[in-house]
């Protein structure tokens, strides 16, 4: 069992550093999945994290409820990347779901292609096709580690109970639209041609 | 593990593979614990508001805020035009200097002889104002978003 956050805060309280890392390994991912999952781009997506991080040195020893951590980073999170977005939108037209574009014409960059196949990239270009809502809530849900719902519901500021239907709802339409079923098969186990 | 599992695993991981927090964030929240401030007394917000931006350009945005400590107060306006952001205040109770912090920088500033300072050439973003009085003691902000 990892150590839990209340310890970990009360560590980084005290500045140890090392407390501290392991809380940003923890929920870095998710806060910048939240961002994307606005559509906020590279920049202001990683401002919004660094505040959020800034926010949480500065109110260290103030968390209420310690376990409740990531839904308070998912919150103050979200309340940055709505203030970022009407900024922007009092400046330049509306942001797009960036993170969705990095596969013009199907090719993956250099990276990513040692990880991904084809089938991957057509499964990440389906996504498009979602209502922003669907787009929203996969996005978050794809943080690493897998978020809690409590703190999934604090980023989108949905009802707890909404989200698993939600996502059962969401991840039908991106089969529908992807033919995933076919896509995920023929994954399986690698075979000899003959 | 069911269907939609599986399938959300793989979206888990192709998402890491392809948008995964850039390393430049990472290391920025690493370092953020460093922004942690011992020293000093905290001040207190007790103003926040729009000013009357009638008379001024429509990218234009000025705004009044109030921060107060038992040792110093600081009032001051951030004015906004387009994407740049400038600050002038007045300092009650302490001589020195006045530091703007931002996430990625610092500007500093000299307090007049009548408590005033300006502070220019900021940009968007979360920012805090530090007093730094020449007797030693230091009086800082909240972080406040321009």
């Amino acid at each position: 069992m990892s150590e839990d956050d209340g310890a970990l805060l009360a560590a980084a309280e005290r500045g140890d550093q090392g407390a501290w890392d392991t809380l940003v390994d923890r929920y870095n991912a998710l806060l910048w999945s939240v961002a994307r999952g606005y559509r906020l781009g590279t920049v202001d997506g990683g401002d919004a994290v660094q505040n959020t991080w800034l926010r949480l040195v500065e109110n260290l020893d103030q968390i209420a409820e310690p376990h409740r951590l990531g839904s308070w980073l998912a919150t103050t999170v979200r309340r940055e990347c709505l203030q970022l977005l009407r900024r922007a939108s009092r400046e330049q037209p509306a942001p797009t779901f960036e993170w969705l574009e990095k596969l013009p014409n199907g090719e993956a960059p250099l990276d990513a292609a040692l990880l991904l196949d084809e089938r991957d990239g057509a499964l990440w270009r389906a996504l498009a096709s979602l209502s922003e809502r669907c787009q929203r809530l996969l996005r978050v849900l794809m943080a690493s580690p897998p978020p809690s719902y409590v703190d999934v519901a604090a980023a989108l500021d949905m009802p707890i109970g909404s989200i698993g239907s939600t996502r059962q709802r969401c991840l039908d339409r991106l089969r529908k639209v992807a033919s995933v079923d076919e896509l995920l098969t023929d994954r399986a186990p690698v075979r000899e041609d003959p | 593990m069911n269907q939609d599992d599986r399938l959300m695993d793989r979206l888990r991981t192709i998402a890491a593979a392809l948008d995964g927090p850039p390393e430049l964030v990472g290391e920025s929240a690493r370092a953020a614990l460093s922004t942690r401030r011992l020293d000093g007394e905290l001040a207190e917000l007790v103003l926040d508001t729009p000013a009357d931006t009638a008379a001024v350009r429509s990218d234009e945005r000025i705004r009044l805020l109030a921060f107060h400590a038992i040792t110093a107060s600081l009032e001051f306006q951030v004015h906004q035009i387009g994407a740049r952001v400038r600050i002038r205040g007045l300092v009650t109770g302490a001589s020195g200097e006045v530091v703007v912090e931002t996430a990625r920088q610092q500007r500093s500033g000299r307090i007049d002889a009548g408590g005033w300072f300006t502070i220019d050439g900021l940009s968007h973003g979360l920012i805090r104002l530090r007093v730094r009085a020449d007797d030693g003691t230091t009086v800082t902000t909240r972080w406040i978003s321009v």
